[in-house]
């Protein structure tokens, strides 16, 4: 009685199995999780996709704060590759992983509102009482950059706000609720015209360096450090290049 | 001394129903369920809006439609003991006949005063602290006879007054009611499904059925 | 004792075993050594201060001006009154973030309102008040709904009872309808109470985070864990002591259960 039924699945089924796409590309490496700063948000989604296109397996990514991904992993949190915005944040994660390498260099920018307003033009302007600026938190590395580069630039601002990550300044910028907030150089690239930069000269400037790391635990180890490889390649360094990272 | 002429429809209900009872009379209004009894009250009182019609206490017009004259329930000189007493439960017996007097503007310890004599005049005097859920049938339906003569109103609406009650306290309500009603100045309008308790009550009966008087 | 059938004992625990076990483990894991210290600076002050603060203001608010409403959806019959049910309930199940960012662009500098309100003088983001409209905006729908099932319940016939006897329509409210729902509204403004004291979404999206100011409690547990988990720990729970402090104290006076 279920013999028909059954048997017109099965035919389905590997009809469907045989039009498939070869299954072997895509099964040559296991896949992985990839733990990554916020700021890398778009340049590692670009550098996934071109890893997956080379028959190299399926990566997904968590993007968030530096600090709380290392935190998530001495938590347990399943990661294969770690990518932070900083070499002190990663160095917290001690044993967890291998040894860090450096695989770019981000500067800080300003970002302003399209068409910039209020004409901001460099980080004295941020002291301009009146004008809405948003940071990041301390504690977020992109906080902590900003904070070297106002003191090297002798400037105090009252913040409006103390975002908990680099996208959330942003946002309050592209959103118009901020006149200004200092973000990555990258940041600003990527905001794809919602907002606009200001450059902040090399003297004040602070230039963070983000190291790549192959977690230890790692069930696809293999595949985890062909991911990280990757990223170092020339090929991984061009795309960081299109998303305005600097060599590290 | 009321003079009413009602002309209401509610929900599947025509009303359509002469009154008239003069000052220490007591009508009757007795029929089955879904009759218009409870709806006459409501419309007395001034809860319904005539659709047509009029009614009048005392010379004072309460409800005109064609001279667009309505009167609030709150502004009539009525007492209404309610279809299952409705005593309201948050309240003591004592504040649930105070209510109304307060409602109208007397001062707490004043309507208190005259709530405690209320319920002492319909032999409920020892209830007062009680509340509602505390009280037998017999017991909530003197509260809630007194809550409505302390108004000392010139229309007073009985709702099934010895309605749910045991044989027992039927008795003894029922004994109270005439006495109270013998003593009542003003119009009274009763409401029962049963006969007998009409007959023992009222000076005058209407049977009614349908919303109309049967005939 | 009525007797419950032993079918329903199984689901009963894995439901209290779910809620019951995080919080345990927050309390069997935290770092009490650490404690003091995370707790003693000031940041832990001035969030619990400000959460209180905001917290307690969103209530009142959503009482002042959510009882109203509710009464009108319980009592009033008017032309699209189940598509205003529907709109007050909605913060509700959209995410808290989407509500924040929804009022960025209602109250924000670029906002519907945002110009009027600028000639006003008036800034809501970045501000302690802009903090409490974000709870307020996600805690008003649960006073709401509670307290129009509390109107619902009020048998209508005492009301018209009260009218008769009577009362004008705001003698009746206040001596009649109010104390019959009160057990309702209160149930209601505790639960309205604990969500606007858990925001996060909305109060960050909108209001930002700044000590002080506007990093309640729950955003300075979502900062502390990136760089100190044990003080992240130590405010949840301070967190978690206050609700339950308030919601057991409320519990036998005030929610009748």
């Amino acid at each position: 009685m279920f013999a028909r039924p059954l048997g017109r699945i099965a035919l389905g089924l590997a009809l469907w199995a045989a039009a498939a796409p070869p299954a072997r590309a895509l099964d040559s490496l296991p896949a992985i999780t990839v733990f990554a700063a916020a700021s890398l948000s778009e340049s590692f989604q670009a550098l996934g996709a071109a890893f997956e296109a080379k028959a190299h397996g399926h990566v997904t990514f968590s993007f968030g704060a530096s600090s709380l991904l290392v935190t998530q992993l001495q938590q347990g949190a399943p990661a294969d590759v770690i990518a932070t915005a900083d070499e002190t944040t990663l160095a917290k994660a001690g044993d967890l992983i291998g040894a860090p390498r450096t695989f770019a260099r981000n500067r800080l920018a300003i970002a302003v509102e399209k068409g910039n307003p209020k004409t901001v033009q460099g980080l004295a302007d941020l002291a301009r009482p009146g004008l809405a600026v948003v940071l990041a938190a301390e504690q977020v590395p992109v906080g902590k950059y900003g904070k070297e580069a106002l003191a090297k630039a002798g400037v105090t601002v009252t913040p409006r706000s103390l975002e908990p990550d680099v996208k959330a300044v942003l946002n309050k910028v592209a959103l118009g609720e901020a006149d200004a907030g200092i973000v990555y150089a990258t940041d600003v690239t990527a905001a794809q015209g919602k907002v606009d930069g200001v450059e902040i000269p090399a003297a004040q400037n602070v230039s963070a360096n983000y190291p790549i790391a192959v977690v230890k635990k790692s069930q696809s180890a293999e595949a985890a450090q062909a991911f990280a490889d990757f990223v170092l390649s020339p090929e991984g360094r061009t795309v960081l290049a299109r998303y305005g990272f600097a060599a590290p | 001394m009321l003079e009413a002429r009602l002309e209401l429809s509610l929900g599947e209900l025509e009303l359509r129903l002469d009154l008239s009872v003069g000052a220490g009379e007591v009508l009757a209004l007795v029929g089955p369920n879904g009759a218009g009894k409870t709806t006459t009250l409501r419309a007395l009182a001034g809860a319904l809006r005539l659709d047509a019609g009029r009614i009048a206490l005392d010379g004072r017009v309460l409800d005109e439609p064609a001279r667009g004259t309505f009167v609030p329930p709150e502004a009539r000189a009525v007492g209404m003991a309610f279809q299952d007493r409705l005593l309201f439960p948050h309240l003591t017996a004592l504040d649930n006949v105070a209510f109304g007097l307060e409602a109208r503007g007397l001062g707490r310890l004043a309507a208190q005063a005259r709530a405690r004599e209320a319920l002492a005049r319909v032999g409920a005097g020892g209830l007062a602290g009680r509340r509602p859920a505390a009280l037998s049938g017999g017991q909530a339906q003197r509260v809630a006879l007194a809550r409505a003569l302390v108004l000392a109103p010139r229309l007073l609406l009985l709702d099934e007054p010895l309605a749910a009650l045991d044989t027992l306290a039927r008795e003894a309500l029922r004994d109270e009611l005439r006495r109270q009603l013998a003593g009542f100045a003003g119009a009274t309008v009763l409401v029962s499904h049963d006969a007998d308790d009409a007959k023992a009550l009222a000076t005058r009966t209407l049977h009614i059925e349908a919303g109309r008087v049967e005939s | 004792m009525s007797r419950a059938p032993r079918l329903l004992l199984v689901p009963a625990l894995v439901a209290a075993g779910l809620i019951g076990v995080p919080l345990v483990a927050l309390v069997v894991r935290a770092p009490w050594p650490e404690l003091s210290r995370a707790l003693a600076g000031d940041e832990a002050r001035n969030a619990l201060g400000l959460s209180l603060v905001c917290s307690l203001s969103a209530t009142a608010l959503s009482l002042v001006f959510g009882v109203p409403l509710a009464w009108l959806l319980a009592r009033v019959d008017f032309p699209g009154r189940r598509l205003l049910r529907a709109l007050v309930t909605l913060p509700m199940v959209l995410p808290p973030v989407v509500g924040g960012v929804a009022l960025l662009l209602a109250f924000g500098r670029r906002g519907l309102l945002g110009g009027a309100l600028g000639a006003l003088g008036i800034q809501l983001p970045f501000t302690t008040a802009g903090a409490v409209l974000a709870e307020t905006f996600v805690a008003l729908p649960f006073l709401v709904v509670a307290a129009e099932a509390g109107f619902r319940q009020i048998d209508p016939r005492f009301e018209e009872a009260a009218a008769v006897l009577g009362a004008k329509p705001g003698f009746a409210l206040r001596r009649v309808t109010l104390p019959l729902a009160a057990p309702a509204l209160r149930a209601g403004a505790a639960l309205c109470w604990a969500r606007a004291l858990g925001e996060f979404g909305a109060t960050i999206t909108f209001a930002g985070s700044f000590p002080g100011r506007t990093q309640t409690l729950p955003l300075a547990v979502y900062l502390a864990l990136e760089h100190d988990p044990d003080a992240a720990i130590a405010l949840s729970l301070v967190l978690l002591v206050v609700s339950v402090a308030a919601l057991v104290a409320l519990r036998d006076r005030w929610l009748g259960a």
